[in-house]
């Protein structure tokens, strides 16, 4: 798939300016969602279930950096772990492709788990201690929350930005046939013996 | 061709995933230092003013929210705050109970060491039931045969004599109040000393009479009444002497001529009885 899809470099910038933009301006600033909420897991698996696995990796990695860079913490943390996001999103749609909106929600749940959850064991790996008190477990269910419902949001957002138009979206029947298939298909059109 | 997408896709994650890792071992625990510290100030430094700017630009949006988030907790905290108050007075409501709980007890134990009721065995009960006449006649208390309390022993309050004891089961007891018309008390009055028998007033449910031993007295209004206390004779009797049953309230000349009765009013609110003092032994070791 990787091959077939255009990746839109530019607007892949853009999008990741936007979403960080709007997670340091905005939403980490706002009662609701501070200190729970996170759009750049969201983002990274939009990217990932929008182009793929390569692209959802090296969009992840290099949001999640300028995430640590802004942040003033250590570098790579959220470079990782977006990564890991952006890369498992694509995946999972390059092997078990999905229709219609509603696979999104658990999927930003999966993402904000992920992050949530991957940076409290980084912590631990790294000596830099983790209290698993009822707090952090509450902060963790709440983010896992907000992932839910900020999912379906934030991929249509990123889905603007980059342009992709509706053929491409979601379902993607067109793109994983041909990757799954080669192009081989019987039910592909054009491409009778 | 599949083969070669699939290897520059591992090439590049695990170039990634490594760059990552050295990243985090450069930077760990020193975020604001190391080698990397020149290449973040860079950053920050362009990213500032774009940051600065955001932030203008997203303040009306956060107000708006944080509007919101203050209208939801003021309701969260009026809702509290109802809450609490609520609590408050449930709280001064038991505290008053438990300061008239603890007169009423105060009252009790005043009684029981003026008059040496200590030596009578007394059990402290609280009325748990009235007479469901507007005569209370009797009244049920929490304490019974388990704790002591036989039929025909005496009952006290704070202020003074309440009745005797008319019915008892191993939790509880029925006590007959000195206002009933099967009650007798042998008393006297204090200062004329004239001695008599306490019963129900006719047409009265809340006062008493004293029937006189002798058609005539130098009795006044306002002498106390007081148990007699007599162990023999005509007017032996089951209750200590000495304590209080209520005061002379009217000294008829021509009653006490005629039948020899007085009006007295009772010592002990008995309309309101709260917490009473079964005397469940006699000192004199009957």
């Amino acid at each position: 798939m990787d091959s077939q899809v255009e990746v839109p470099r530019a607007r892949l910038w853009i999008a990741g300016a936007v979403v960080v933009t709007l997670q340091m301006a905005l939403v980490s600033q706002v009662p609701p969602f501070s200190g729970s909420a996170d759009l750049v897991p969201l983002a990274a698996m939009a990217i990932g279930l929008l182009f793929g696995s390569l692209p959802g990796a090296i969009f992840g990695f290099a949001i999640g950096l300028a995430m640590d860079f802004l942040l003033v913490q250590t570098l790579g943390e959220y470079a990782l772990l977006d990564l890991v996001v952006g890369y498992g999103a694509g995946r999972l749609m390059e092997l078990r492709p999905m229709t219609g909106r509603l696979y999104l929600v658990p999927a930003g749940a999966a993402a904000s788990a992920v992050s949530t959850i991957g940076y409290g064991l980084l912590q631990v790996l790294f000596g830099g201690g983790a209290n698993l008190s009822g707090t952090v477990i509450q902060q963790a269910a709440l983010a896992i929350m907000w992932g839910a419902v900020l999912s379906i949001p934030v991929y249509v957002l990123v889905r603007r930005i980059t342009r992709v138009t509706r053929s491409r979206d979601g379902g993607g029947s067109t793109r994983r046939r041909a990757y799954a298939t080669g192009g081989l298909s019987p039910l592909t059109p054009g491409k009778r013996r | 061709m599949q083969k070669d997408v699939i290897r520059r896709r591992r090439i590049v994650l695990a170039a990634l995933v490594g760059v990552a890792i050295v990243l985090l071992t450069a930077s760990f625990g020193s975020p604001d230092s190391g080698p990397l510290h020149p290449v973040r100030s860079v950053v920050m430094t362009v990213v500032g003013p774009v940051e600065d700017l955001a932030n203008v630009v997203f303040k009306p949006v956060r107000d708006l929210f944080g509007w919101f988030g203050s209208t939801f907790n003021a309701k969260d905290q009026a809702k509290r705050l109802r809450n609490e108050r609520d609590e408050l007075r449930r709280q001064v409501v038991d505290g008053r109970a438990a300061l008239a709980e603890n007169a009423r007890l105060r009252r009790l134990v005043g009684l029981n060491t003026r008059l040496g009721l200590n030596s009578y065995g007394p059990v402290t009960a609280t009325v748990i039931g009235r007479s469901p006449t507007v005569w209370f006649a009797s009244v049920q208390i929490d304490h019974g045969s388990s704790d002591g309390i036989k039929v025909n022993q005496p009952v006290v309050d704070g202020d003074g004599l309440v009745g005797t004891v008319s019915a008892v089961t191993p939790g509880t007891a029925v006590v007959t109040l000195i206002t009933d018309r099967e009650s007798g008390v042998s008393a006297k009055i204090i200062g004329s000393g004239d001695e008599g028998t306490v019963v129900a007033a006719d047409g009265d449910p809340g006062a008493l009479a004293m029937q006189l031993l002798v058609r005539s007295t130098s009795a006044r209004v306002g002498d106390p009444v007081v148990t007699a206390g007599t162990t023999a004779g005509p007017l032996a009797t089951l209750f200590p002497p000495n304590i209080p049953v209520g005061t002379v309230s009217r000294v008829d000349p021509r009653s006490v001529e005629g039948s020899g009765i007085i009006e007295v009013r009772p010592q002990a609110d008995l309309t309101h009885l709260d917490d009473v003092v079964v005397l469940t032994r006699r000192a004199w070791g009957q």
